[in-house]
C-alpha cells in the first residue's frame, strides 16, 4: 500500500532517474486523495526550478540586492 | 559531465551581445564576480577555495572568449565554466571525504522521518505540507530566495555536498555514487532527505504560510 512516506520518497527519486511501472502507478493513484503530497510535489518543483536558475546565473537574488 | 558551453538556456534580454567589451565593462565584471561568488560559496562553503575557482573561471573566460558564440547570455556561459571549475575543486575534496561521517548522517535522519510522518506513514499533523506559490510565482519573489539560500546552508555537510553536486553542478546520481563509493539506495536518500529538508527549513522559516498569490 502507498502511504505518504513512500510516495514522498519516489517523487524525489523520479527526479534522479525513471520510476518502474509499479511505482508509477502507487504514486498516480496516491496523489488524487492526498493533497498534502500535491502540495509537497509542488514545493519539490518549485526547488528544482530555483535550484535551475541558481546553476545557470539567472536568480532573482543574484541580479538584485536583497534588502 | 555537462557541456557548459552549449548551454541550452538562452534568456533574451542579452546584455552583452559583443562578448569582447565585458571585461572593460567594470560594472557588469563586478557584479558577475560577486554572483559567481556566492554561487561559488553555497558549493565549497569555504570562502578561499571560492575565490580561488572564481578567479580561475574569469580567467578562463577570458583566455577563451572566442569561444563564446553568444547563443547563451554571457553570463550563463561564464556560470558554466564556474560549474567545471567546482566539480574539479569538489573532485579533489572528496577524497578526503569521511564516509563514515557520511553513514553516521544517514543514521542519525532516521529521526527525521519520526518527526515527519507518524506511524502508518502518513504526514504528521505539524508536518503537513502546505500550498506553496507555483514556480513561475515563488521565484519573483525576494523572500523565497533569501531564505532558500539560509536553507541550502543549514544542509548537514554530506547530505549538502551530495545534493550540490546533483542539483547544482548536475552530475549524474550514479557517477555521485561511484565517486563517494555508496550504494545507488544510499545517495537516493541522502537526496531525498536533503529535499525534505530544504522544504521543511523553509515552512519552518514561514514560506508559503500568508499568501500563496505571491503577493508577499
Amino acid at each position: 500500500m502507498a502511504n505518504c512516506k513512500k510516495v514522498s520518497r519516489l517523487i524525489s527519486d523520479a527526479q534522479d532517474r525513471p520510476l518502474k511501472p509499479g511505482e508509477w502507478l502507487l504514486v498516480k493513484t496516491h496523489l488524487p486523495i492526498c493533497s498534502n503530497c500535491r502540495n509537497y510535489r509542488n514545493q519539490i518543483a518549485v526547488l528544482q526550478e530555483a535550484t535551475r536558475q541558481l546553476r545557470d546565473g539567472e536568480a532573482l537574488s543574484m541580479n538584485d540586492d536583497l534588502s | 559531465m555537462p557541456t557548459a558551453l552549449q548551454d541550452p538556456y538562452a534568456p533574451d534580454g542579452s546584455r552583452l551581445t559583443d562578448a569582447t567589451t565585458w571585461h572593460a565593462d567594470a560594472d557588469y565584471l563586478n557584479k558577475l564576480r560577486r554572483d559567481l561568488l556566492r554561487f561559488a560559496q553555497l558549493q565549497l562553503r569555504d570562502t578561499a577555495a571560492a575565490e580561488d575557482a572564481v578567479q580561475e573561471a574569469l580567467a578562463a573566460a577570458w583566455a577563451g572568449e572566442q569561444t563564446f558564440a553568444g547563443q547563451s547570455q554571457h553570463k550563463t556561459w561564464v556560470f558554466g565554466i564556474l560549474r567545471h571549475k567546482l566539480i574539479d575543486t569538489l573532485r579533489r575534496k572528496q577524497r578526503t571525504i569521511n564516509l563514515s561521517a557520511l553513514g553516521d548522517e544517514v543514521e542519525g535522519e532516521e529521526i527525521l522521518d519520526s518527526l515527519l510522518f507518524d506511524e502508518s506513514g502518513h504526514w504528521a499533523q505539524h508536518s503537513k505540507p502546505q500550498p506553496w506559490p507555483k514556480p513561475e510565482t515563488a521565484l519573483q519573489q525576494k523572500q523565497f530566495w533569501r531564505l532558500f539560500e539560509a536553507c541550502l546552508d543549514n544542509l548537514p555537510e554530506q547530505t549538502g555536498r551530495v545534493f550540490m553536486m546533483r542539483e547544482f553542478l548536475g552530475l549524474e546520481t550514479g557517477d555521485i555514487c561511484d565517486e563517494l563509493t555508496v550504494s545507488a539506495n544510499h545517495c537516493s536518500v541522502l537526496l531525498y532527505r536533503a529535499r525534505l529538508k530544504l522544504r521543511t527549513c523553509l515552512s519552518e522559516k514561514g514560506y508559503g504560510e500568508e499568501d500563496c498569490d505571491g503577493k508577499l
